[in-house]
């Protein structure tokens, strides 16, 4: 069976950076309504380039593995570079299809990360 | 006699496969399937039938105009009131707001008390939150028993002579929850409150006549009783109706329009502004007969009992924790639960790819889900044409669920 990816199900089960941190520079929190499913992010920056991150989510496989892969994937950028994330890039973060009505679990975490560096 | 495998030969649908397996449907509490007659019906109207309704003086049109109004008829004979006491409408949710916005609008003022259950869809729930909003009025809500029923005396407790109006499903679309309507309804009159009841589960379930319920109002939507999507009924009492403004204006709702007002027909009529879903509409007669014929043999004891097998089946498994009532009898063939702290998501899509169709999420009635101290449930709701294969399908897709997922 192949819904879930090995790398899905591995970030699921050992989600990466999801302690928050204690004094972040930038948080933020997000929520998808449709399903009650929550994040809570935390970032870290120095000079505009983040250096450590948390993202707390609360929710299904697929919103739990992309805080992970999201988390890992925005240490050590700048700011800048991630706000130019787009939504195909952040699905492009593992091989393989997310299927149209779990896009949105897949961008929860995303979307709450950009809150927060926009605050 | 009832025989579950004639009646699934009807729903072309079920022969279809889902990611390489056959379907199984168990979202009927969101919409049913169609039967072969039902879309046919449709397809006739459409061949041979189509024009607009009230209109023309032609023989087209002078067809669908008596089916409309037949099929009206048949709404009313079905449930036991009179072809003036029902409107059709888009689907149960527009039922409500009509009548909320000219009924309500109407009756209810500042201070007076709008009651309703915890039970809730937010169909059920949000028009009257507007509409205390609007008038100043306050809103009383029911709460449930911790085993998801309410009784008449629970009712009872919130009926002082404030009270203009109860709002109260006949079963709740994420418990099954069945509740005492009579008893209610004659202690809500006792106490001159008018009751609306909101049928969009119960009617796929259960015979309702509007005589013996005594019900001021019901609404229902037909694409859960096996119909097209499209088509709901505001049913009220003649002198109900009699008393409501319209709430929407335009062509087919006037009797005479002179340059600066109207006169307006009487009802049902003055309810149903515009073309209606004509086509949608000539699916009515066949889907209430294929659920008075299902009936004659038996189909709710079939769904009940099949409902008492997938209750037994889940409580099985290991982790299953189903919400709702325990007894059987006091809830309809819908099942909740929470499987092995998974998230219902996950479930559904590992199910989708077994080609099973639940519905998982918070099945618009979030005061509810709060109330259960969940984000979301698991929910299998049965109708006539699910077998017991497909319950063991869904216990061993749940088994694979946990391989994959537990942690
Ligand atoms: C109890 C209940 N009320 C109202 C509705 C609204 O029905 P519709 O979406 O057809 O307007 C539903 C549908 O899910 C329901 O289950």
């Amino acid at each position: 069976m192949d819904v879930f990816s090995e790398e899905i199900l591995y970030h699921y089960k050992h989600p990466q950076c999801s302690a928050p941190l204690i004094s972040p520079t930038y948080e933020a929190t997000g929520e998808n309504v449709s399903c009650g499913d929550m994040v809570s992010v935390t970032l870290s920056c120095d000079h505009d380039t983040v250096h450590d991150v948390g993202i707390v989510v609360s929710g299904c496989a697929i919103s739990t593995a992309f805080g992970s892969l999201v988390a890992l994937a925005v240490k050590g950028r700048t700011r800048e570079e991630v706000l130019s994330w787009d939504d195909a890039h952040i699905l492009s973060l593992v091989d393989g299809e997310v299927s149209p009505a779990r896009k949105n679990c897949a961008f929860l975490a995303f979307r709450a990360l950009r809150k927060a560096l926009l605050k | 006699m009832f025989d579950v495998s004639k009646i699934r030969a009807q729903f072309p649908i079920l022969s279809r496969e889902i990611n390489r397996h056959p379907l199984v449907y168990l979202d009927n509490a969101s919409t049913t399937q169609k039967p072969q007659s039902v879309i046919d019906a449709m397809n006739d109207f459409y061949t041979t039938h189509n024009a607009n309704i009230h209109r023309g003086i032609y023989t087209l049109s002078e067809e669908a105009t008596e089916m409309y109004e037949g099929s009206r008829h048949a709404v009313a004979e079905w449930i036991g009131a009179r072809s003036e006491e029902i409107v059709f409408t888009k689907n149960a949710t527009e039922a409500i707001n009509l009548f909320v916005q000219s009924w309500g609008d109407t009756h209810v003022g500042p201070g007076d008390e709008v009651l309703v259950t915890e039970l809730e869809h937010h169909a059920n729930l949000v028009p009257w939150q507007e509409l205390c909003r609007r008038k100043s009025a306050h809103l009383k809500v029911v709460p449930i028993r911790e085993d998801g029923t309410i009784s008449c005396k629970d009712v009872e407790v919130f009926l002082t002579p404030r009270v203009k109006v109860l709002a109260i499903t006949g079963m709740s679309n994420v418990l099954g929850t069945i509740t005492p309507l009579k008893e209610i309804i004659a202690s809500a009159h006792r106490n001159g409150t008018v009751v609306i009841v909101d049928g969009a589960q119960l009617l796929a379930h259960t015979a309702v006549s509007v005589v013996s319920l005594d019900c001021d109002a019901l609404v229902f939507s037909f694409h859960k009783l096996f119909g097209p999507t499209g088509v709901g009924v505001l049913y009220a009492k003649k002198e109900i109706l009699a008393a409501m403004p319209p709430v929407v204006y335009g062509g087919d709702m006037i009797e005479v329009v002179e340059q600066y007002r109207a006169h307006y027909r009487e009802a049902p009529w003055r309810f149903e502004a515009g073309t209606p879903n004509i086509s949608g509409v000539a699916g009515v007669i066949p889907a209430i007969e294929f659920i008075k014929k299902i009936s004659r043999d038996g189909s709710h004891e079939y769904c009940s009992s099949l409902s008492a097998y997938a209750r037994a089946a889940l409580e099985s498994i290991d982790g299953v924790k189903i919400f709702g009532p325990l007894d059987a009898s006091l809830s309809g063939p819908i099942i909740s639960f929470s499987f092995a702290g998974i998230h219902p998501h996950d479930i559904a899509t590992i199910f989708d790819a077994e080609g099973i169709a639940v519905r998982s999420g918070a099945h618009c009635a979030h005061p509810l889900m709060r109330k259960l101290g969940v984000l979301a449930t698991t929910r299998i709701s049965l109708q006539c044409y699910n077998t017991r294969e497909e319950i063991d399908r869904v216990c061993s897709a749940l088994e694979k669920a946990r391989v994959l997922l537990a942690k």
